[in-house]
């Protein structure tokens, strides 16, 4: 018995030697010096990796990028594991969505030296995009994708039920209408959003332009308190949930959909008339419905502005080389290199003329960004966000009523504020 | 000179066991270590500082809303996964007992879903589940359109949707232990009873189940500790939701650490779970040690 107590006090005793060692706070950004630096983008950047890699050494000479792919399931968790853990990637893309909380934390470094060295200027990019990455007078996140959202639609469908095209200036009670006749239950929806906890930045992507348009928001002026439950927050709410509820204009599963994994497809499929897309779906949907011999159609959302995602590039707290990092960033954001890649619509204004950017089926996508706006930069908005998503779905399904869902969004939200 | 030679002895087997005790103090000690830590701490990011506050953290997230549900769907989730694996497996282990012809193959076949990596087996899911294009409300709308079914979008049906992909999941690993078990029980028993006069299922109820059970207690060990840890299926389908009814304890402490970066809550929640479910196991033990004195104890009288 003496024999294992001992053995116990002794294990004990090395392990709270071993937690002392490492609870020593970690080393913060560095610059090595190296001139290999590393890099994290979505793993929907694979095809212009090569080209990225090969031209960022021609342009730096004796300089290598490596890039990580990482996929958008879990993105943010792993970079934050990455960062606390010690072995971050010294340039890190992150959606606009991602940005304002790990700035709240001090996981990202103040990239204002960056910008007057390499002469950038917040003007040179899509603003809304911009400012999500400013915190008091630092700016944190540079920004290289502008992505708003725009409504896409399948024409075909409209033709057959007899029904007007949506037009830039449409209302939400003429989207309603239309998406009214377009449904036949159990066989075609007219309108899509999506309401998953599992992807919550395509809730904010459906829901927001709702509440906006309704005049609503998340939070007042200066980000102290919660507004979802005023008069405007409830109307965006009660539209939203009576797209599902009373009118049953979209997909009966909505409650568990996201728009990539689940509704995307049904407008590929041809059981979804109108959907609020980002650049990067463009492509693959045009090639779809050419492949049905469909005819489709893009314009600004119904009423509102939209939500303007994007990405911006980053430099996490515990980079090993900085100055690398900053290198590969200000030549990635230039806009004859941020152009030249055909993935994601850029961030930078200037390359609107560069580029398959300057094709005008991308048109109504600048114009978008010029009406979008943006979710609060708050340190919070991981949080409020969660908490937005999950009474949006009791709402949803009833357990609550859009009034009782506002004002525990707004009693949660405030508590955390 | 001979206590020498042991000493000698001795230190060569420390030696040898030396690197295998770091690397458990480091991989197994050391994390469980920090998590008491930092639940007894706020914890400030990048460097994990941390400061000393009590029980706060504890009391913190004993009071958040969520709780009780979480508690009940853990619950639920860890019993009901618990009892499908083991129907299914028991099922399955019986009739691969059989020496029917390829019953050989069909053992390999019944791995698969086991075999299968989490997230694809999830996705499978996740397409038959689907209510709009998904292939069991596909086959129900051919009975009666109005019965299909919304399974992860709504709130009675999502948890235990889960449930039952999750044991599919799972339940080869019971056949297969069940399997083993079955195959290692001596012929001469079950004859024997049959010349007795039992039938099919006396010899299954008072021979095999007992023959089988450490095998089934270490199951039920094994599979409880799988419920509670599980995290990926339910992840992928529901992600907690709708509005937070499939929630179980362990995605709530992914959502504290990762959603809400609070490092302290989530270690606080985890160390909960760690002594719910060490509660049991010590209880077991203790009682099974009990038992076996007391046997002992009659042997000897």
């Amino acid at each position: 018995m003496l024999k294992r107590v001992v053995a116990l006090f002794t294990i004990a005793c090395m392990a709270i030697t071993l937690a002392s060692c490492s609870s020593s706070p970690k080393s913060s950004a560095t610059s090595s010096g190296s001139k290999n630096v590393t890099v994290w983008l979505g793993s929907w950047w694979k095809d212009q990796v090569p080209s990225i890699e090969k031209n960022f050494a021609q342009d730096n000479p004796g300089y290598t990028v490596k890039i990580q792919l990482e996929p958008i399931d879990n993105y943010l968790e792993n970079a934050v594991t990455a960062i606390v853990g010690g072995t971050p990637p010294d340039a890190l893309d992150l959606d606009t969505l991602m940005i304002p909380t790990p700035i709240g934390q001090n996981l990202l470094c103040p990239l204002d030296s960056m910008m007057q060295q390499y002469n950038l200027k917040a003007s040179d990019f899509v603003s809304q995009v911009y400012n999500v990455g400013v915190k008091g007078n630092s700016v944190y996140a540079i920004p290289d994708r502008a992505a708003p959202s725009v409504l896409f639609y399948n024409k075909t469908m409209f033709d057959k039920a007899g029904v007007a095209y949506p037009t830039d200036s449409w209302t939400k009670q003429q989207l309603l209408s239309a998406a009214q006749k377009l449904t036949i239950p159990g066989k075609q929806y007219g309108y899509g959003i999506a309401a998953s906890n599992s992807d919550p930045a395509n809730v904010m992507t459906s829901f927001c332009p709702i509440l906006w348009s309704s005049g609503g928001d998340f939070l007042n002026k200066d980000m102290t308190k919660a507004t979802l439950s005023t008069p405007q927050g409830i109307a965006g709410i009660k539209y939203y949930v009576d797209l599902f509820r009373t009118y049953k204009v979209v997909p009966d599963g909505t409650l568990n959909y996201s728009i990539t994994k689940d509704l995307l497809p049904m407008l590929e499929n041809g059981t979804l008339a109108m959907l609020p897309i980002g650049d990067s779906n463009m492509n693959p949907l045009i090639d779809a419905f050419k492949a049905h011999g469909w005819q489709w159609g893009t314009t600004l959302e119904a009423a509102g502005p939209t939500r303007e995602g994007g990405w911006s590039m980053t430099i996490p707290s515990t980079a090993k080389n900085v100055a690398g990092a900053e290198k590969f960033i200000a030549w990635f954001v230039k806009p004859n290199n941020i152009s030249s890649q055909n993935i994601v619509m850029p961030g930078v204004k200037s390359a609107k003329g560069q580029g398959l950017w300057k094709d005008p089926m991308w048109n109504v996508f600048w114009v978008a960004n010029d009406k979008s706006q943006d979710v609060p930069a708050t340190p919070k908005w991981s949080q409020v966000q969660n908490i937005v998503v999950i009474d949006l779905q009791k709402a949803l399904q009833g357990s609550m009523t859009p009034e009782q869902a506002a004002k525990d969004m707004d009693s949660q939200i405030d508590a955390i504020l | 000179m001979k206590s020498k030679k042991i000493l000698q002895e001795r230190l060569t087997a420390y030696s040898l066991v030396l690197p295998c005790t770091i690397v458990l103090l480091v991989m197994m000690i050391y994390p469980i270590i920090q998590v008491l830590q930092f639940s007894f701490s706020n914890v400030s990011l990048p460097d994990f500082q941390t400061q000393f506050v009590g029980l706060k953290n504890f009391e913190r997230v004993l009071l958040k809303p969520e709780i009780a549900k979480d508690a009940a769907n853990t619950v639920i989730w860890t019993i009901a996964s618990l009892i499908i694996r083991f129907a299914l497996g028991t099922v399955a282990a019986l009739l691969l007992d059989t020496s029917i012809k390829g019953m050989k193959a069909l053992r390999v076949f019944a791995m698969l879903p086991w075999i299968m990596p989490s997230i694809v087996a999830a996705n499978v899911w996740r397409w038959l589940y689907s209510t709009d294009f998904g292939v069991i409300n596909y086959f129900l709308r051919f009975i009666d359109p109005n019965i299909t079914i919304n399974w992860l979008g709504n709130p009675s049906s999502a948890l235990f949707s889960v449930v039952f992909a999750f044991s599919w999941t799972g339940f080869p690993f019971v056949m297969l232990m069940l399997l083993a078990g079955l195959q290692g029980i001596p012929v001469d028993y079950k004859e024997a009873a049959r010349i007795d006069g039992a039938n099919p299922f006396n010899v299954f109820v008072h021979i095999t189940v007992p023959c089988l059970k450490p095998v089934i207690v270490t199951l039920i060990a094994l599979q409880l500790i799988d419920g509670i840890n599980s995290f990926d299926m339910l992840f992928n389908l529901t992600a907690g939701g709708p509005g937070g009814s499939s929630e179980i304890f362990s995605l709530a402490i992914y959502r504290y650490a990762f959603s809400n970066f609070d490092f302290s809550g989530s270690s606080a929640l985890s160390v909960m779970l760690i002594i719910v479910i060490a509660i049991p196991f010590f209880a077991y033990e203790i009682i099974s040690s009990l038992r076996q004195r007391k046997n002992r104890l009659k042997e000897g009288a």
